[in-house]
């Protein structure tokens, strides 16, 4: 969108799709063109993991776009250790952890596309109640048990990948998993 | 390998988190053991009912809404620096991309950067003012772009007065 505005845009290949990496140093030399394109890379993603620990939508979209914008601070002295995807949830978690430990008792989850719809047949109300009891009692897991379950069940992320985004040991993502798995499989037995 | 110590491990054996030796060893047991098969069927399914959680997407415009943001903030950022002489932003990727949409700006509307968006956007002539004149890249040459960051730009300068 800003083509031309960029001094330092380096060349690139003609119809080659620049990596995460690469758009991250782009964005950290001003190219705001390739910051975009990583928004739209991941803002399903980090949207959809921000809900899941938040429970609350427009919490999710504030959450998902504070991470998007530290990231783009940090872009200059952005160095890849591991990969993009990894370095954005480490910092969305770390936001969506605080903002849930500092939300009021009165806060109630905004769950408006949820629960929205009124009347509907039985078999969606169905649908919608197993939905819902599945959401909640995801929310209720200790947050880091959360945020490991989100991480690799939805996210498709790896145990290395989550330990990375998570600051700790493989096996403590192992076991933040099992334990997890535990109490969900308690808590929904009669669905199961 | 004793049941205890396979039903550990079969959320990982399932997430293929299991380096091969022990994947292979659970693989094993659970062919001989159907006490934890059965446990393996429930995580199976938990699995699948997780799925049932509802899912929520970014909305339209997100992305966008995420750039103007950011040349907001930058743009709140080089105020402050310059009403009350702070030292530079904390936050220099986001100043540098303030100064390079002024930049552009400026240039695009013959350089009137103080001015109103209304006259940024059709005066012919003008002057490059303040501290933004000092960082002005010379090879800088661009057109507004509808919907480009750089309209947002005005949209913003336009709202804020
Ligand atoms: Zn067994």
């Amino acid at each position: 969108m800003l083509s031309g505005v960029e001094p330092e845009r380096m060349p690139q290949a003609e119809g080659r799709l620049r990596s995460d990496e690469e758009l991250m140093s782009a964005a950290g030399r001003g190219d705001m063109d390739a910051f975009e394109e990583l928004v739209l890379r991941h803002q399903d993603g980090a949207v959809g993991v921000a809900f899941r620990l938040l429970s609350d939508e427009h919490g999710a979209r504030d959450a998902a776009q504070e991470a998007f914008l530290r990231v783009l601070e940090s872009a200059p002295r952005y160095r890849p250790t591991a990969s993009f995807r990894t370095y954005l949830y480490r910092v969305l978690t770390r936001i969506c952890i605080d903002r849930y430990r500092k939300r009021s008792p009165e806060d109630h989850p905004d769950l408006s596309t949820v629960e929205d719809g009124g009347e509907a047949p039985p078999e969606v109300m169905l649908r919608r109640e197993r939905a819902e009891r599945v959401r909640g009692a995801v929310e209720e897991l200790p947050m880091r048990q959360r945020v490991a379950l989100v991480l690799q069940h939805y996210e498709g992320l790896s145990y290395e990948e989550i330990a990375e985004a998570m600051h700790c040991s493989v096996r403590a993502v192992d076991s933040l998993l099992a334990r997890a798995r535990r109490e969900l499989r308690e808590r929904l037995r009669d669905l199961l | 390998m004793k049941c205890k110590k396979v039903q550990e491990k079969l959320s990982a054996y399932l997430d293929g988190g299991l380096p091969p030796g022990a994947r292979s060893r659970v693989s094993q047991h659970l062919e001989g053991c159907p006490r934890c098969a059965e446990e393996l069927d429930g995580h199976r399914a938990l699995g699948k009912l997780l799925d049932a959680a509802p899912a929520v997407a970014a909305p339209d415009g997100f992305a966008r809404s995420v750039c103007r943001e950011a040349v907001r903030r930058a743009q709140v950022g080089e105020r402050r620096r310059k009403v009350h002489l702070l030292p530079r932003s904390p936050v220099p990727v986001l100043m540098r991309v303030a100064a390079m949409l002024a930049v552009a700006v400026g240039l695009v509307s013959g350089g009137v950067i103080s001015g109103s968006a209304a006259q940024a956007r059709g005066v012919q002539a003008g002057v490059v003012s303040g501290e933004l004149a000092d960082e002005l890249p010379v090879s800088l040459l661009s057109v507004v772009t509808p919907g480009s960051v750089t309209e947002a730009y005005l949209d913003w300068v336009e709202q804020v007065q």
